[in-house]
């Protein structure tokens, strides 16, 4: 089994903000940096992190640029896919650091953090803990879900950072919270160092090798993806996977469906937490500046149209066809395993499941629970 | 003298005001693309928005298909409207129906598979059955215009027989056949 090359950066230079000097993780940071990447130290770090105004493409510039900095704001905050148009599944999102070494032709990173795209390290990442302590006390016994892997890929800086390995220490002594990594990499040492006492759960995004190859530049391939699934697993994880997103290409359903038996040779059905669906969308900019970067990538011009919530995304009787084939087949080797739409209407959903949808909340605990 | 391709495509582009973006992505295209695309817009009286849908439409089918514009330009379906009979405008129009089903193959084959089947059942001028705008939703929208109790009740009847062909339609839009 090929775990695939180790995450690599093709960084220009690391900035460090003034008052991050001595952090801990500022000096694990360089520990592991490649030899000869310039370093040098700014007064704010958000400025730092702003697209570089000569650049061509401003947005890969920003993921040659590695900003090490303290966060301001709130490290904890809701899905920001979350709307109350969708059926959504209660995710909260921990931002410890934002954009992403890899480069995925439809990622919404693109246009959501088109202002501020160079790749960022909140050093004070500690201060989050605080944030869930406060949140674990207010849910009381409500079991929630908190994934890093919204803004950034939750393993993609971990070789450099290990802040995986103080998340999953924190979270196994959390018994209403599970920790969601979500990664398109085969980060795993770290993780495979730790004892997760069943509150740490790794997701992985997953889509056929011809979505691989076209269009998830720098990602670990799928059969790796799967790979690492498995050792997480046979390490105490849990695991989960969000085909997410599905792109209804030419030949996509025999894909899909090869993918998913795919799956269950690498992971036991039965021991799989749940597995989402979502359908490729894009809002009409991201649209234009994913096209635009990737010119050549036939994945972004397929039978699109202006949906009602102002994406784009595969006229419904093609995209439901397809959600339909997969629900099938995913049912077909675990019957029993929950399975989610993301940012799809409750109509969609009732379409598929032939039921209304749980509220976000009671299918975020069912989530967090599984 | 003969004036060169890129000078016809300059004139052209002047003559119907193609914005100078455009002009430049058809001047940057390999030179068999652009002369292509230019055999066609001197065969055919194309008009400046037409020509924007349909540039956009190639590049798309292009990198879809891994072609050339040329070699799209070239097919056969294409081909036959061009150098086929009818009016200049009539040709435009439907050359670029014929791109529209070339880049969205199996949204045109349905959309039109469910317009006839509906336009089929035969109903009566009160009833409407809407499709939604490029099958963007599973919405089946039916509405009815009456005027008057027994007229109402007619449209009513003329709906519930053709109940079961319209409850095909609605399973279609779900994603119920195959595409």
């Amino acid at each position: 089994m090929r775990l695939g090359a180790p995450m690599t950066f093709d960084l220009d230079r690391v900035l460090i903000e003034d008052e991050c000097r001595s952090s801990d993780l500022v000096e694990r940071v360089l520990a592991a940096l490649p030899a000869g990447v310039p370093t040098e130290f700014v007064a704010d770090g958000r400025e730092a992190a702003r697209p570089a105004p000569d650049a061509a493409d401003a947005f890969a510039a920003g993921k040659r640029r590695l900003v090490l900095r303290r966060r301001r704001g709130a490290f904890l905050m809701g899905c920001p896919a979350a709307s109350n148009k969708f059926a959504c599944c209660g995710y909260l999102v921990l931002v410890l650091a934002s954009n992403c070494p890899m480069d995925c032709s439809y990622c919404f990173l693109q246009e959501y953090v088109a202002d501020n795209p160079g790749l960022q390290i909140f050093t004070n990442y500690a201060e989050a803990f605080t944030e869930l302590d406060r949140v674990a006390r207010d849910a009381q016994a409500l079991p929630l879900r908190i994934g890093t892997g919204e803004l950034a890929d939750s393993l993609a800086f971990d070789r450099m950072t290990r802040i995986s390995a103080d998340l999953v220490d924190y979270f196994a002594g959390r018994p209403n919270l599970t920790l969601e990594l979500k990664t398109k990499t085969a980060e795993i040492d770290n993780l495979l160092t730790r004892d997760p006492k069943g509150r740490t759960l790794v997701s992985w995004s997953l889509s056929p090798e011809r979505v691989f190859r076209t269009s998830e530049h720098r990602t670990a391939p799928p059969e790796a993806r799967l790979g690492a699934a498995r050792k997480v697993l046979e390490a105490g994880y849990k695991v989960a996977f969000h085909l997410d997103p599905i792109i209804a290409y030419d030949g996509a359903e025999r894909d899909y469906a090869r993918l998913i038996e795919q799956l269950g040779d690498f992971i036991p059905p039965a021991r799989l937490s749940f597995i989402s669906l979502g359908g490729l969308r894009m809002t009409p900019s991201l649209r234009k500046r994913a096209r635009e970067r990737f010119l050549a990538d036939p994945m972004l011009v397929g039978e699109d149209v202006l949906s009602p919530d102002g994406r784009y995304r595969t006229f419904t009787p093609l995209r439901l066809r397809l959600y339909h084939r997969l629900r099938e087949q995913i049912s077909r080797i675990a019957p029993a395993l929950p399975i989610y739409l993301c940012m799809e209407t409750p109509d969609i959903h009732r379409r598929l499941m032939a039921e209304s949808p749980l509220p976000p909340a009671h299918l975020g605990a069912t989530l967090a629970r599984a | 003298m003969r004036r060169s391709v890129d000078e016809r495509i300059r004139e052209w582009a002047e003559k119907r005001r193609l914005p100078q973006s455009l002009l430049e992505s058809w001047r940057r295209l390999a030179s068999d693309d652009s002369a292509a695309l230019l055999g066609i817009v001197e065969a055919l009286p194309i008009r400046t928005g037409q020509f924007t849908v349909m540039f956009a439409l190639l590049e798309e089918i292009a990198v879809r298909d891994g072609e050339s514009l040329a070699a799209i330009l070239s097919r056969a379906p294409l081909r036959r409207i061009v150098d086929g009979d009818g009016s200049g405008p009539a040709k435009a129009a439907a050359l670029l129906d014929a791109l529209r089903v070339l880049r969205y193959p199996r949204l045109e084959a349905l959309k039109r598979r469910l317009s006839r089947e509906v336009g089929a059942l035969g109903l009566p001028a009160g009833v409407r059955v809407a499709l939604p705008p490029d099958l963007s939703s599973d919405e089946l929208r039916i509405e009815l215009v009456a005027h008057g109790s027994r007229q109402l009740a007619g449209l009513i009847d003329a709906l519930s027989a053709a109940r079961d062909a319209l409850g095909r339609v609605a399973d279609a839009l779900g994603g119920a056949d195959d595409l």
